[in-house]
């Protein structure tokens, strides 16, 4: 199938809100599905088991949630905060200032949890939950690429 | 807050005002007009007593209405402008903004204010600029985010700020990497944006520009020698057309609004060439400062991210956050 295809399929996708589109050519299909979290997309491209042609290598397009849902396998899930766009992440409002958040504090929902800025992009994330900060997984001034774990609340 | 806005339509017709025609026009005793005057001057409005009870703006500037505004945005834009407001003065147009409530997507919210009271700027900075003197211009719409790449929408607005300026007839600007817009060396303006996670995976964007328009000789003529020496768009016009601001306010929503839907469908890849033709630091030894570290090197454009590329020792590197300066010749 065509790359452009594909491209074009998931911008659909993106702009919809659908979660999942199928879509079959002649011996080829591909199957676009977002993730249920809605932090990322993961796009399978696959040819049917019975064809047998050479394809081109699928463009997966992979965002790094892994870590993420493995710290929401336990019984009793604690609550992941990802970064929504690559950028620097900054633990305090300014240089020198207190902290937003640290290790163990008590959170509400809505509460600045950091900065994320990539070219005076300013991204303030805040929580979504209520809860204690049990892991800090960025360090201030560090990258932090799109999806990745910055806090587990509790 | 809408007594400000009574108090200048008043008296932006410059003639005298009596404290009691104030009280009478504005709705409030005389020992509040008394109050509001005194916060007008404090704003940078130049209200000039005469006598103890009255004064005269001799030199109004031009205030914003939306309807003149709204008058003057493109015929047809991809968002539809749900509300314009325009605000006599406020903390910041961006976190007003940032409060909500939030457009719906396909839909922009705009808000202006003729004098921002504690504007924001990176990592915690601020700009002040005397009432009417810029433009102070926030809008906010709604993205689903899937971008990994939003940061380059800095960059992208700039493209959009710098194609809304030409249209008025400024020549000669250019882009200083990611956020300033320059005219011969001096700062014209800027642009701050912001995101914010709403419900429902979506994300709040809010994009800010300040533009200077019209700062005076003197304001110009102090910051020359500082760290940032400032200008005007009547500077980089060389004169002073009729409803400037109302006609640059309209100029950059438009722009803003086309490029926000052009961002979506192709990120800053459809900025790019723009950008680099407009590249204030390309060829130029730089400083980039971020918090406590500097590092020195020679700019030479900007990735297909929008990150900045500065050979320091031989080797390019990335610069996607910093303060960048131009370094002067030893």
């Amino acid at each position: 199938m065509d790359i452009r295809k594909v491209k074009k399929l998931i911008e659909l996708l993106e702009e919809s809100g659908v979660a999942e589109i199928e879509i079959r050519e002649g011996e080829e299909s591909v199957r676009i599905s977002r993730y249920g979290n809605g932090q990322g997309v993961t796009h399978y491209v696959q040819a049917p088991p019975s064809m047998p042609a050479p394809t081109a290598p699928a463009p997966t397009a992979t965002p790094a949630a892994a870590p993420a849902a493995a710290v929401a396998a336990g019984p009793n899930p604690d609550h992941t905060v990802t970064a929504p766009m690559v950028g620097t992440f900054y633990g305090s409002a300014a240089p020198g200032s207190k902290a937003f958040v640290e290790l163990g504090s008590e959170v509400k929902a809505g509460q600045t949890l950091c900065i994320i800025e990539a070219m005076k992009m300013m991204n303030q994330i805040e929580s979504d939950k209520s809860g204690r900060v049990v892991s800090i997984l960025a360090k201030n001034g560090e990258p932090v690429e799109f999806g990745q774990p910055l806090f587990v609340i509790e | 807050m809408p007594h400000y806005r009574a108090l200048l339509d008043a008296l932006s017709n410059a003639l005298p005002w009596t404290r009691a025609d104030l009280s009478a026009v504005v709705g409030v005793d005389e020992t509040t007009v008394a109050h509001l005057v005194a916060d007008l001057q404090s704003f940078g409005v130049s209200l000039k007593p005469l006598g103890e009870d009255s004064w005269v703006w001799s030199r109004p500037v031009e205030l914003l209405h939306e309807a003149s505004i709204r008058a003057g945005l493109a015929p047809t834009l991809p968002l539809r402008v749900r509300r314009v407001s325009v605000l006599p003065v406020t903390e910041s147009t961006n976190s007003w903004l940032l409060n909500g409530p939030w457009p719906a997507l396909q839909e922009m919210d705009v808000a202006m204010a003729e004098y921002q009271s504690a504007g924001r700027g990176r990592r915690g900075r601020h700009w002040v600029a005397p009432l009417g003197s810029s433009l102070l211009l926030s809008v906010s719409t709604v993205v689903a985010p899937y971008r990994r790449d939003l940061g380059s929408m800095t960059l992208a607005v700039g493209v959009a700020a710098w194609r809304a300026l030409r249209g008025l007839g400024c020549a000669d600007l250019l882009l200083k990497w990611p956020n300033d817009i320059e005219y011969r060396g001096r700062k014209l303006g800027g642009i701050l944006c912001e995101l914010r996670t709403l419900t429902d995976g979506q994300l709040g964007l809010v994009v800010g520009v300040g533009i200077n328009v019209n700062l005076g000789h003197e304001a110009i003529e102090d910051s020359t020698g500082g760290a940032r020496p400032v200008t005007d768009v009547v500077t980089a016009l060389g004169n002073q057309p009729a409803q400037l601001r109302a006609r640059l306010a309209a100029a950059l929503i438009s722009e803003i609004n086309q490029a926000i839907e052009t961002f979506k469908a192709h990120g800053i890849a459809a900025f790019l060439s723009e950008w680099s033709g407009a590249d204030a630091l390309a060829g130029k030894p730089v400083r980039v400062i971020r918090d406590d570290h500097s590092s020195e090197g020679l700019a030479c454009g900007v990735d297909a991210d929008g990150a900045l590329l500065v050979k320091i020792d031989g080797v390019v590197e990335r610069v996607a956050v910093g303060d960048v300066s131009v370094r002067q010749a030893a």
